[in-house]
């Protein structure tokens, strides 16, 4: 800490770079160790003490993963859902913010405040009643049942972020537009839509991502093997009897590198969205 | 925390309707609070069907039968509160949330604030470090859960190995054993959870005026009394709300706790409130009193939203 006294703008203490070093193991540890069982011959993953590289790297734990269980099955219902879900709440909730921030009607302040309440629910009080509800009528173990539960769900979320985007393009620019003889749907076109864009990738990264990585929808709403989105999917593999390791790591390698590729692409639009979204995660 | 750019905040473009705009040269234009009702509606209708709706049909499979789902469900009043309010393995979950929640929210405290200090200072790396610590927060829970499993495993797992190494003990140090497993969950939803405390409050520190820290320097304090009497109660009001909602929200996870030990012999151990609604009303098929718990989150979900909402929309009209 005594270092830390004569700190200077341009140059850091070792402690910073310590702390730095640390973090990094923390956070790129896990992942590597992940992607390092996976390329694991058999004989490397059982050794003892672990083995921290691979001197036989082998795709054979993922070519048991596709042959042998219905993984790409898994991945093809995570696809359909995650994008049918993100499609709808991103714009239905680009419509809504649109309209409570430019237009007012009476009820306008309540409809905002719902919706932001219901964002702060948790999937675990819903999922009890909307089993029920959908059971009734005809949307458990549907594809269209999850798109329609993780679109509602994110709605709220979309709203809230996509609304603190629109707060920040300014109204005059449209004004300016239709003085100079736009209309209304042309200014929002040419002006606000360009304007909003980055809002509206960071909103659908957020509700991509909520829609991929959630496991008590699916779980519940799902009961065909064949329908089960990869969450699900891969706790089953998991809990079957003889836990095959390099193949369970590589299951979950190809499930999180949608994520991280997108992450690693649009970290600044999340970044912002993070920013603007509050304190919910 | 809440980066809102008040521009435009709730102020209707009067004059894009107004008489004198381009919008009167058309004729027979729907009202624009029509519209502006219209653009709402399909979000409305989305969280009102999937949302709204099942909490009002919570409320009534909470006085009805304890019977699973399909079948004809009676009227019992409050026989379903009574019992589970009287249940010491409902209590006990309770416990264990309360266990789990706030030894996480503490931890992801303050990890969140040391690493937000860490990244505040400028140093060759910052952004890609800032990138990697965000990484857990995109991750997909099951990812996480199956990678820290198999991190921590007892016989081949590299942090038994490390624990060797440095000496911690010759034995093995048993992670995923019944006594230590609610450790272990914790530790883990530290390292799942605590990105987004830390950017909470890198996004905080950004704000505070230099010339603070400046002015502690020349008057002699050192880092710890800057941080203290300096940085601290600049980030009281991010954390107060912080640990609020945060704690709020460990106490109702369920996915984390369900994968990562909620199933077999140890799910005993870290049976929270959540995983018990979830094995009341899926596994036993008993509906009222999976409701009754689910209501029993709910209703502390929705206190501790409703005072934060408060706060924010008063803060947002001002």
């Amino acid at each position: 800490m005594l270092t830390r006294r004569r700190w200077r703008r341009d140059r850091s203490s070792p402690l910073v770079y310590l702390g730095a070093l640390v973090v990094t193991i923390a956070f790129s540890f896990p992942l590597y160790w992940m992607f390092l069982t996976s390329v694991k011959h058999r004989d490397e993953v059982f050794a003892d003490p672990p083995l921290f590289f691979t001197a036989r790297p082998t795709l054979d734990p993922y070519r048991r993963l596709v042959e042998s269980t219905n993984f790409l099955t898994y991945l093809s219902n995570s696809i359909v859902v995650a994008f049918g879900a993100t499609l709808l709440a991103v714009s239905v909730s680009t419509l809504a913010a649109y309209s409570l921030t430019r237009m007012r009607f009476p009820g306008s302040e309540k409809v905002a405040r719902t919706l932001l309440f219901a964002y702060t629910l948790a999937p675990i009080v819903i999922v009890v009643p909307l089993y029920g509800l959908f059971r009734d009528v005809g949307l458990t173990n549907s594809r269209l049942g999850l798109v329609l539960a993780y679109a509602s769900f994110g709605v709220p979320f979309s709203m809230w972020l996509l609304r603190s985007f629109f707060q920040g393009i300014p109204v005059s620019y449209e004004e300016a537009a239709m003085v100079d003889g736009a209309t209304r749907a042309q200014a929002v076109r040419r002006v606000v839509v360009p304007l909003a864009a980055p809002g509206v990738i960071a909103t659908s990264m957020f509700t991509l991502i909520l829609a991929w990585n959630d496991f008590i929808f699916a779980k519940i709403l799902i009961a065909d093997d064949g329908l089960k989105t990869l969450p699900v999917g891969l706790a089953d593999l998991f809990n079957s009897n003889i836990i095959d390791w390099p193949m369970i790591m590589a299951a979950a390698v190809l499930t999180a590198l949608p994520v991280l590729v997108s992450y690693l692409f649009l970290q600044r639009y999340l970044v912002a969205g993070w920013g603007a979204g509050g304190v919910v995660g | 925390m809440l980066t809102t750019n008040r521009t435009t905040t709730g102020r209707a473009p009067g004059s894009l309707a107004g008489p004198g705009g381009p919008a009167a040269r058309s004729r027979r234009r729907v009202p624009q609070s029509v519209w502006g009702f219209l653009l709402v509606l399909p979000s409305l209708a989305l969280v009102t069907g999937v949302v709204l709706y099942p909490l009002a049909y919570l409320l009534w499979l909470s006085v009805h039968s304890k019977l699973p789902f399909g079948s004809r469900l009676n009227f019992t009043g409050l026989e379903n509160f009574q019992e589970i309010l009287s249940a010491p393995e409902f209590w006990r979950s309770v416990w264990l949330s309360v266990v789990y929640a706030v030894g996480s929210v503490g931890l992801q405290t303050v990890l969140g604030i040391a690493v937000a200090l860490l990244l505040h200072q400028r140093f060759v790396g910052r952004g890609a470090i800032r990138m990697i610590s965000m990484i857990p927060y995109v991750l997909p829970t099951i990812v996480v859960t199956l990678v820290w499993r198999w991190l921590l495993d007892v016989n081949y797992g590299p942090a038994e190995y490390a624990a060797r190494l440095v000496g911690l003990t010759d034995r093995a140090v048993g992670w995923m054993t019944p006594g230590k497993i609610m450790l272990t969950l914790i530790l883990v939803s530290t390292w799942t959870f605590f990105p987004f405390v830390m950017i909470s409050i890198l996004a905080r520190l950004q704000t505070i005026n230099p010339s603070l820290w400046e002015a502690g320097m020349v008057d002699g304090a050192g880092a710890w009394r800057r941080f203290w009497h300096i940085t601290l109660p600049q980030l009281r009001s991010v954390l107060l709300t912080l640990i609020l909602l945060r704690i709020m929200f460990m106490f109702t996870k369920f996915d984390v706790v369900f994968l990562f030990a909620g199933t077999g012999a140890l799910g005993e151990n870290v049976e929270t409130l959540p995983v018990l609604t979830y094995i009341r009303t899926f596994g036993e098929g008993d509906l009222g009193g999976g409701a009754v718990m689910a209501l029993f989150m709910f209703a502390l979900l929705g206190t501790v939203s409703l005072i934060y909402l408060r706060s924010l929309w008063r803060e947002e009209r001002t």
